[in-house]
């Protein structure tokens, strides 16, 4: 826990430095998850993995995401106390399960800390949030979503939820939220479909307008629903432009499976790997290394799980390297774009002949 | 009755005829004219200029002409005279093997039966072909064409019900989802249903026998046909391969024979990306619940993993697109506890190894198994399917006593 570089800026480190730092405390979690984790050790085992070819964070062994839907993956004693977190999954999707404890838990706040904080600032806003309370009141059905909202209530002076329990919107409390904060900095936050849904096309119904012109939005949870409806991210922005007047937003890529560490968009729409995370490219074809600008699977590395082995995962989603420490932000690290979901492979052979699932 | 009917896109036949098809006569199994309908449809997607461009249709085509369906009958010899087909036979073809419709419709017309097939939602260019030339051959013979009826309708419970009430045997094609979603539809008394579930296969190869080869690419290419060709995702490719021979023997003939496969494979094959993340998911889990397990290959083309021994279970750990589960030992006994209801196939390769396995298979009476078949034939329709000797299933015999 002690070597994580945490004094430094979440952007600060340039590339060689990075891949040393990140390297070092990679190959120290994988030997680590190995001798605590059982399905883990067999994993690296049957993989026959060396630990003297680790020169570099692309040599680090990576796990599908998906396999956190299937296994319990634990890093911890059985003895030691835990919560385990719930993703969502994606929609009618089996769930994740996630091993956390509070050393991970607090490794991740500090991370999302420093990774807000570099956009927002030090100073806590007043928060509001496109999602109903009841979502984070739910404990037992711990989502993606609610971690979401409690990671990022660290950044807010005050809580409002825009939203009533039906997701609808209640114009009543956004409007004395902007009242009384609309003159100052504030954050909203919400997932993006919801704010797409709850907020942009609930304004729309009625043509009305606000002013949250000094607000920052943060919103992640992926495109998938959005993309369905065909809304692109620049009609995205240009809509909660013009009927928000919102003109700061912040799109972010993470995963319950590796929270904390997420990836964050700058003002030029790059997703930025920040110096607690790393993020590779891969080809379908035998997982080497995209070249820049080449879309590939989507890998990402944290340095924060202790408590489970989700230090290295291969995502389910493509993407593509735009370029390292060049941002013209000035952020230093890598900086992708999200391209979404791999598509579902239309394999033939034999398959179902009536029943409406795929299989 | 009609209203229902009129809910049916009809590709072949129409709704009038389809009412008119359970009072058909029936015919003797491999009657004259049956053989001289497919014979003719036979003998008109053979003559189709581009047909070298469509592997199924010409698999159908040369299948379904007469000289062929002789070699058929012959290998389910029997005598037929005294035979006739059960009656209206309703059929719901498997998505994705795009012309099986087709040869389990012909099976059914062979048997003697009034034919009616549901076709999977999905339309395939083969598929329109085949049926183009099959309604221009029931131009010609209109009063055999009668006996046909091709469709399509979206899942809908109350037409499955109509049509179910209807048929004399009722044919699914698996899923296993979609075998107890049609069930729910109940059949007349003395109508039964010929049900083709989930299957899986594996392959048996006599190391000995691949170090004799002396060109591998032969091999290769048949076993590329039996997997890659289908996405090794029909019910006949082999997804677990068991070696028998020496352990010095096996080593060096997996080298040799992946090798040979990789030269086919690579070149040919596009793994989509989220058959190359599943199939690493799938090796990882298998590690990940079991000790003994090594994952092996250099891409995603051709996934390997191997095991020290085969455990039941291993069917739950295999996946299509290039996914491979070997294991060996100096005889195919290794393979027995894959030997499940669940296994259709194996594919062999070395006459002795396939020999002993069919005797073993026999003296203990194993539940699983219906075909044993040599590399390059997995996909080959047969007039016994999943140990279904279908026009016997299809048919009925009169005694006289």
């Amino acid at each position: 826990m002690n070597r994580i570089h945490f004094e430094n800026g979440p952007y600060s480190l340039s590339h060689e430095e990075k891949d040393r730092l990140l390297t070092e405390s990679l190959l120290e979690l994988t030997l680590y998850h190995g001798e605590r984790c059982p399905e883990y050790g067999r994993m690296l085992k049957a993989l026959r993995f060396d630990p003297d070819i680790v020169k570099s964070p692309a040599t680090i062994p990576f796990l599908p995401v998906s396999l956190f839907k299937k296994l319990r993956l634990s890093s911890l004693d059985a003895s030691e106390l835990f919560k385990s977190v719930t993703s969502s999954g994606t929609s009618g999707q089996a769930r994740s399960q996630v091993v956390l404890d509070g050393e991970t838990r607090t490794l991740q706040q500090m991370a999302l800390t420093r990774i807000g904080g570099d956009f927002l600032g030090s100073r806590r806003l007043p928060m509001l949030i496109i999602d109903s309370e009841a979502t984070v009141r739910k404990r037992d059905h711990f989502s993606a979503r609610t971690a979401g909202i409690l990671g990022f209530s660290l950044f807010g002076s005050r809580r409002v939820f825009a939203l009533n329990e039906d997701m609808t919107l209640n114009r009543e409390i956004v409007k004395s939220f902007l009242n009384q904060y609309g003159n100052e900095r504030f954050l909203i936050f919400g997932f993006t479909y919801m704010v797409w849904q709850s907020l942009f096309l609930e304004l729309a119904k009625t043509g009305e307008t606000i002013d949250a012109g000094n607000g920052i939005l943060f919103h992640g949870g992926g495109w998938k629903k959005l993309q369905s409806q065909a809304v692109s991210r620049e009609e995205f922005r240009r809509c909660l432009a013009g009927s928000c007047n919102l003109t700061e937003i912040h799109d972010y890529y993470g995963m319950a499976e590796q929270a904390g560490s997420i990836f964050v968009e700058c003002a030029y729409g790059h997703l930025h790997a920040s110096d607690y995370s790393e993020v590779l490219f891969r080809r379908a074809r035998d997982f080497s290394l995209c070249d820049v600008k080449e879309k590939g699977i989507i890998q990402v590395l944290s340095i924060l799980p202790r408590s489970y082995p989700g230090h290295s995962l291969l995502t389910e989603d493509e993407g593509t390297l735009l370029g390292v420490d060049d941002c013209p932000c000035g952020r230093k690290g890598a900086y992708f774009s999200v391209e979404g979901r791999l598509a579902n492979a239309e394999l033939r052979g034999c398959s179902d002949t009536y029943a409406a699932g795929i299989r | 009755m009609r209203q229902v009917f009129d809910k049916i896109t009809f590709l072949s036949g129409s709704p009038e005829l389809l009412e008119e098809m359970p009072s058909l006569p029936s015919l003797r199994p491999f009657d004259p004219k049956t053989i001289d309908f497919l014979d003719e449809v036979s003998a008109r997607i053979r003559k189709l200029e581009n047909i070298r461009s469509m592997p199924d249709a010409a698999a159908f085509g040369f299948w379904c002409g007469r000289s062929s369906l002789a070699r058929a009958r012959k290998e389910i010899d029997g005598d037929f005279t005294r035979s006739l087909g059960r009656g209206l036979a309703l059929h719901f073809a498997p998505s994705n093997i795009p012309l099986l419709f087709a040869f389990s419709m012909a099976a059914s017309l062979l048997a003697g039966c009034p034919t009616a097939v549901r076709l999977p939602s999905k339309e395939t260019g083969q598929e329109r072909v085949v049926i183009g030339i099959l309604n221009e051959v029931r131009g010609k013979f209109p009063e055999y064409g009668c006996r046909i009826a091709l469709f399509r309708y979206a899942k809908d419970p109350e037409i499955t019900d109509a049509l179910s009430a209807m048929c004399d045997v009722r044919v699914i094609w698996g899923g296993d989802s979609s075998v107890s979603e049609i069930r729910r539809s109940p059949l007349p008394p003395l109508s039964y249903d010929i049900t083709f579930a989930d299957r899986s296969s594996a392959a048996l190869i006599e190391s000995r026998a691949v170090l004799e080869t002396e060109n591998l690419t032969s091999l290769a290419k048949k076993f590329y046909n039996d997997t890659y060709q289908n996405d090794q995702n029909a019910c006949s490719a082999p997804r677990i391969l068991f070696w028998a021979g020496s352990r010095e023997d096996t080593t060096l003939a997996r080298e040799r024979f992946w090798k040979a496969v990789r030269e086919i494979a690579l070149p040919l094959y596009e793994v989509p990306p989220v058959t190359a993340v599943n199939k690493y998911a799938m090796e990882l889990r298998m590690a990940a619940d079991g000790p003994g397990s090594v994952i092996e290959g250099n891409d995603n083309v051709v996934n390997r993993v191997w095991m020290d021994t085969l455990p039941e279970t291993v069917w739950d750990y295999t996946a299509p697109g290039g996914l491979f589960i070997e294991s060996g030992g100096k005889s195919p006994d290794g393979m027995l506890p894959i030997l499940t209801k669940h296994c259709q196939t194996i594919c062999c390769y070395g006459k002795k190894s396939a020999e002993l396995l069919s005797e073993t298979i026999a003296r203990r009476g194993i539940r699983g198994v219906d075909r044993l078949v040599p590399i390059g034939r997995a996909l080959d329709f047969s007039l016994v399917w999943d140990g279904h000797d279908l026009i016997r299933a299809m048919s009925r015999k009169i005694t006289i006593m």
